[in-house]
C-alpha cells in the first residue's frame, strides 16, 4: 500500500493541477471545435465537422498556416545562427565569466513580455528613436518601416527565443569533453574542421531541442506578433484571438486552436524521430 | 638480426625503418640527434609558476616517463610540448625544429589522453582515419594505413564499432592507433593507463612498451605511478614543484636517488636520520638503537645527510631484552616477507625471503645492521 501511495503523493498534486487547468480546458476547446457556430447564442451544442471543413478547405487558412510556419522557421534559423557562436563562447568561458554571460543571455526572459514589446516600439516605431535619429542626421527623408511589419515581429520573437536556443545549445556544448577538440587539434585539424567534424555533430541534440523549443514557441506566440505586428502581421495565434473576441466565432477559433496544437505535436514528433536515442 | 617494421606504410614516402629485434633504438644509435629538446622552459598561470628552468633532451626512439606527484607540473610540461600551453620563456625543439610558435596542429605530435578522447560519433576506423584526413592523405592510402594501425593494436576486427561499444583497454588501443597512424615525430601520453584497473594496467604496460619499440616512435608519458614509470620507461624524469629534480634510468634512479625526497617518492629504501659519528677508515656510523648501528662510507658527511638503506639490504639478527628494535608489523608479499621495525617515531622496513623471515615474529626484537656498501648518503631535501 505504501509503495503505491508514495508516488501518488509525489506526483499527484501536479497531475491534478495539470488535469484541472490544462487538460480539461483543452478538452473543452476540442469539444467546442465540433459545435455549430451561431451568431445569436455563440454556439449550438450539436456535433458538426463544418468548422474543420471550413478551415481546411479555405486557402486563406492554408496561407495563414504556411506563413506561421515560415515565421517559425525564420526565427528558428536566426536564433540558431546567433545562438550557436554565443553558446560556444559561453561554454568555453572561465567559470566567473560564464555565469556573467549566462545571466546576460537569459536576461530577456526576466522582463515582462508586454513591457518588452512596447520598448521595441519605442525604438522601432515611426516616431521611435531610430527613425528620429536617422531623420535628424538627414540620412532619411521619411520614417523607415521598422515596426508594424514582419521585420519588427521577427526581431521581437528572436529577442525572446534566443535565450531558449542559447541555453539548449549550452547544455550540450558544455558536456562535450574539451579533450576531444584538443585531440582533433593535435591530429592536425584546423579550427573550422574541429567545429565541422567534432563539435557540430556532437551538438546536434542541442540544435534539435533548441530548434524545437524556439519553433513551437514562435508559432504559438501571440503577444509579440500582436503588439509588434500592429494588426498587419497575422499568425494562427492572432487569428484565434480575433475569432474569440472581435468576430465572436468561438467554434472556428477552437478549431484553429486544435490545428495549432496538432502542428506543435507534429513538430515534436518529428524531432523525437530525428533525435531518438540509439 | 633485424626485422622490417611494417608500420611506416607508404614505401614511396618514407624509408622503411629497420629496427633491431632485441635492442632499443637508442642502443643501436647512440649519437642520434635529440628528438625533443627543451631549454630553460618556464610556464606560469597568472601569478602561479607551474614550471621553471626545465631542461630536457629526449633521444630518438627513447621512452621517457615524467614522474611526480599531482600538481608537480608534469601535465603542464606535456601540454607545453603538445602546444596547448604557451611558455613564458624557453625553447621547445622537435627534431631540431623550433615549435614554440606553432599551434598543436602544426607540431605533428601524437597525443593519447587519459580519457582517450575518442570521437564518440565516429567509428573506430573513422577515429583512426581522422588525422590522415587532416593531412589530405589519398583515401585508399589512408584506409590502408588506418587498417594497418588497427591491426598493430589488435583491433582490426573492431573497425566498424563505436568507441562506446569497446572496453576501456580496447579504447586505449584505438587512441594509440589514432595517435601513431599519423607517424608523429613524437608520442605524448597523459596518464595513458590511469583509467584502467590494476590487472589490465600491468598487461597494457608491456603491450605499450612493445608497441613503442616496434614502431620506433619517441614517446614521453606522464604518470604519478612510480611502478608504471619503472616498468616502462628507458629514462625517468622526476618532477617536484614545477622543477625537474632527477633524470635517470629506472635502475640508477632506484639505486642512487639524488635526494631523500626522490628516494621516498620512488620507494628506493629506508631513510635513516640521526647523528653520524666517525667510525674510522672513512666510515661514519649511525646508531639506530642499542645494538643496532649502520655504517656508511663517505668522504665528507654533511650535517643534513640522510642514510638511504634499501629494504632488501636490511640485515636482522634476533635480540633479547632491551637490545635491537621491536618488530611491529609483518606483511606477506609472496616470495618475500616484509617486516616493520619501530625506529625513531617511524619504522624501518626490511624485506627478506620468507624462509629467513621465519625467525622473526611481531612483538620480538631484532638488531639492525647493514653492509657499508649498501648504505648511501643522500641530501636531505
Amino acid at each position: 500500500m505504501r509503495r503505491f501511495l508514495a508516488p501518488v503523493l509525489y506526483i499527484g498534486p501536479a497531475t491534478l493541477f495539470y488535469l484541472g487547468f490544462l487538460v480539461l480546458p483543452y478538452l473543452m476547446v476540442l469539444r467546442l471545435s465540433f459545435f455549430q457556430y451561431s451568431s445569436l447564442q455563440l454556439y449550438i451544442a450539436s456535433f458538426t465537422l463544418a468548422n474543420y471543413t471550413a478551415v481546411l478547405t479555405d486557402p486563406f487558412y492554408w496561407l495563414l498556416m504556411a506563413r506561421t510556419l515560415l515565421l517559425g522557421l525564420l526565427v528558428t534559423v536566426i536564433c540558431l545562427l546567433l545562438g550557436y557562436p554565443l553558446a560556444l563562447k559561453i561554454a568555453r568561458a572561465r567559470p566567473r565569466m560564464k555565469s556573467v554571460l549566462i545571466a546576460v543571455t537569459i536576461s530577456p526572459l526576466l522582463i515582462n513580455l508586454v513591457v518588452r514589446s512596447y520598448a521595441w516600439l519605442v525604438l522601432l516605431g515611426d516616431t521611435g528613436l531610430i527613425n528620429r535619429w536617422l531623420q535628424a542626421l538627414g540620412l532619411i527623408a521619411g520614417p523607415l518601416p521598422l515596426s508594424g511589419n514582419l521585420f519588427s515581429v521577427v526581431i521581437g520573437l528572436v529577442h525572446i527565443s534566443l535565450p531558449l536556443m542559447a541555453v539548449s545549445l549550452l547544455g550540450v556544448l558544455a558536456r562535450i569533453d574539451p579533450a576531444l577538440a584538443e585531440a582533433a587539434d593535435s591530429l592536425g585539424a584546423s579550427r573550422a574542421r574541429v567545429l565541422r567534424r567534432v563539435i557540430l555533430p556532437l551538438s546536434l541534440p542541442g540544435i534539435g531541442s533548441g530548434s524545437l523549443l524556439v519553433f513551437c514557441f514562435t508559432i504559438s506566440a501571440f503577444i509579440t506578433p500582436a503588439l509588434l505586428g500592429g494588426n498587419r502581421v497575422s499568425t494562427v495565434s492572432t487569428l484565434i484571438y480575433q475569432k474569440f473576441t472581435f468576430s465572436v466565432n468561438w467554434p472556428v477559433g477552437a478549431t484553429l486552436v486544435v490545428v495549432l496544437l496538432l502542428l506543435n505535436l507534429a513538430v515534436a514528433l518529428l524531432h523525437a524521430r530525428i533525435f531518438r536515442e540509439d | 638480426m633485424t626485422q622490417a617494421i611494417s608500420f611506416y606504410f607508404c614505401p614511396g614516402e618514407r624509408p622503411t625503418l629497420q629496427v633491431p629485434n632485441s635492442h632499443s633504438v637508442i642502443d643501436a644509435n647512440p649519437l642520434a640527434a635529440p628528438c625533443l629538446e627543451i631549454v630553460d622552459l618556464q610556464i606560469s598561470y597568472g601569478n602561479t609558476v607551474a614550471l621553471k628552468h626545465i631542461d630536457l633532451s629526449v633521444a630518438r626512439g627513447e621512452f621517457v616517463a615524467l614522474l611526480g606527484p599531482s600538481g608537480c607540473g608534469k601535465t603542464s610540461l606535456l601540454r607545453a610540448i603538445a602546444g596547448f600551453v604557451n611558455p613564458q620563456r624557453g625553447a621547445v625543439r622537435l627534431n631540431g625544429r623550433d615549435v614554440a610558435a606553432l599551434p598543436p596542429r602544426g607540431r605533428n605530435i601524437g597525443l593519447v589522453f587519459q580519457s582517450y578522447a575518442l570521437f564518440p560519433h565516429m567509428t573506430v576506423l573513422a577515429n583512426v582515419l581522422f588525422g590522415l584526413e587532416c593531412r589530405k592523405v589519398p583515401k585508399d592510402a589512408a584506409l590502408a594505413r588506418a587498417r594497418q594501425a588497427l591491426d598493430l593494436v589488435g583491433l582490426a576486427a573492431f573497425a566498424d564499432r563505436r568507441p562506446k561499444q569497446l572496453s576501456g583497454g580496447q579504447q586505449q588501443r584505438v587512441a594509440l592507433a589514432r595517435a601513431i597512424v599519423i607517424e608523429p615525430d613524437m608520442l605524448l601520453l597523459d596518464e595513458p593507463l590511469g583509467a584502467l584497473d590494476k590487472q589490465l594496467r600491468v598487461q597494457m604496460q608491456s603491450e605499450l612498451k612493445t608497441l613503442q619499440r616496434r614502431v620506433g616512435v619517441t614517446a614521453l608519458f606522464v604518470t604519478h605511478d612510480q611502478e608504471e614509470a619503472m616498468s616502462m620507461a628507458d629514462r625517468i624524469v622526476v618532477m617536484r614543484d614545477g622543477r625537474i629534480v632527477q633524470i635517470d634510468t629506472p635502475e640508477q634512479l632506484f639505486r642512487a636517488p639524488n635526494s631523500a625526497w626522490v628516494c621516498a617518492f620512488v620507494g628506493a629504501g629506508n631513510l635513516l636520520r640521526g647523528d653520524l659519528t666517525a667510525a674510522g677508515g672513512g666510515r661514519w656510523g649511525l646508531q639506530l638503537g642499542p645494538g643496532s648501528t649502520v655504517e656508511v662510507a663517505a668522504e665528507a658527511v654533511g650535517a643534513a645527510g640522510v642514510v638511504q638503506l634499501p629494504f632488501d639490504k636490511v640485515r636482522l639478527s634476533p635480540a633479547d631484552g632491551d637490545e635491537g628494535q621491536p618488530i611491529v608489523a609483518r606483511r606477506f608479499l609472496g616470495a618475500m616477507v616484509e617486516l616493520h621495525l619501530a625506529y625513531n617515531h617511524g619504522t624501518i622496513t626490511a624485506q627478506m625471503p620468507a624462509v629467513e623471515a621465519a625467525a622473526f615474529s611481531v612483538g620480538s626484537r631484532a638488531r639492525i645492521t647493514a653492509a657499508p656498501e649498501d648504505c648511501r648518503l643522500v641530501a636531505d631535501e
